[in-house]
């Protein structure tokens, strides 16, 4: 299993499913998604994480990158991270850029 | 009291989408060695952040050597490259584990040992 991502768009707030792995084989897939939902006109973006199992570097590249993006009016939100992935959020200090929720 | 296991050697190409085989091995041997569910998370990253910075070409040789509370891991590329860790990589290795070793020569390689942070029960 790599990465499954659900989008849903309503107005200028989308939302995310993230199911499986973001690590370097499937960072881009995050990042192009993002990028589409930030390009379409997406203010607040939530990122379902309670079935995201996994998050590396390269995937905290693509969280910065996005919200770098959006500005500083948008907003990035993960919710309900797991431990490791929060750990992830904390050492990179990434969780200090992002709502986390909770 | 666990039982000592012998090393364990995965070979795999190193490309990103065999990075998710080495933390299933990873997730394993920190499992045999006794680690809580924490310490596992740690080495899973660790593994896939170092072997990640292997580069993409060639293989990894990924060994695994568990013992009661402590788990010694080396990777090794086949070619003589220096791994290449940038900021955020660097980062999170640094947040979960100790210490670690790069070398590129004769190939490039990586070691680190992980201790359990809670006495085994």
């Amino acid at each position: 299993m790599g990465l499954e991502l659900v989008s849903q768009v309503i107005g200028a707030a989308a939302r995310v499913e993230l199911r499986g792995d973001v690590d370097m084989a499937t960072a881009p897939q995050l990042r192009r998604v993002l990028d589409e939902l930030i390009d379409g006109g997406a203010a607040e973006i939530v990122l379902d994480c309670r079935h995201l199992e996994f998050l590396d570097s390269s995937g905290i590249g693509a969280l910065v990158a996005a919200r770098t993006r959006i500005g500083a009016d948008g907003v990035i939100a993960l919710e309900e991270p797991r431990a490791n992935v929060r750990k992830v959020l904390e050492v990179t200090g990434v969780d200090q850029e992002l709502s986390i929720r909770p | 009291m666990l039982r000592p296991v012998s090393a364990v050697t995965l070979s795999f190409p190193a490309e990103a989408e065999y990075l998710r085989l080495a933390r299933l091995a990873a997730a394993d041997a920190a499992s045999r060695a006794g680690f809580d569910v924490d310490d596992i998370d740690d080495v899973r990253i660790a593994v896939s952040e170092l072997c990640g910075a292997l580069g993409a070409v060639g293989r990894i040789t990924l060994t695994l050597d568990a013992t009661d509370g402590r788990l010694e891991v080396t990777g090794a590329g086949d070619q003589p490259l220096a791994p290449q860790l940038d900021g955020l990589t660097r980062t999170v290795v640094r947040g979960v584990v100790d210490s670690y070793d790069l070398t590129a020569d004769p190939v490039g390689a990586f070691s680190f040992v992980k201790e359990a942070r809670l006495p085994l029960a």
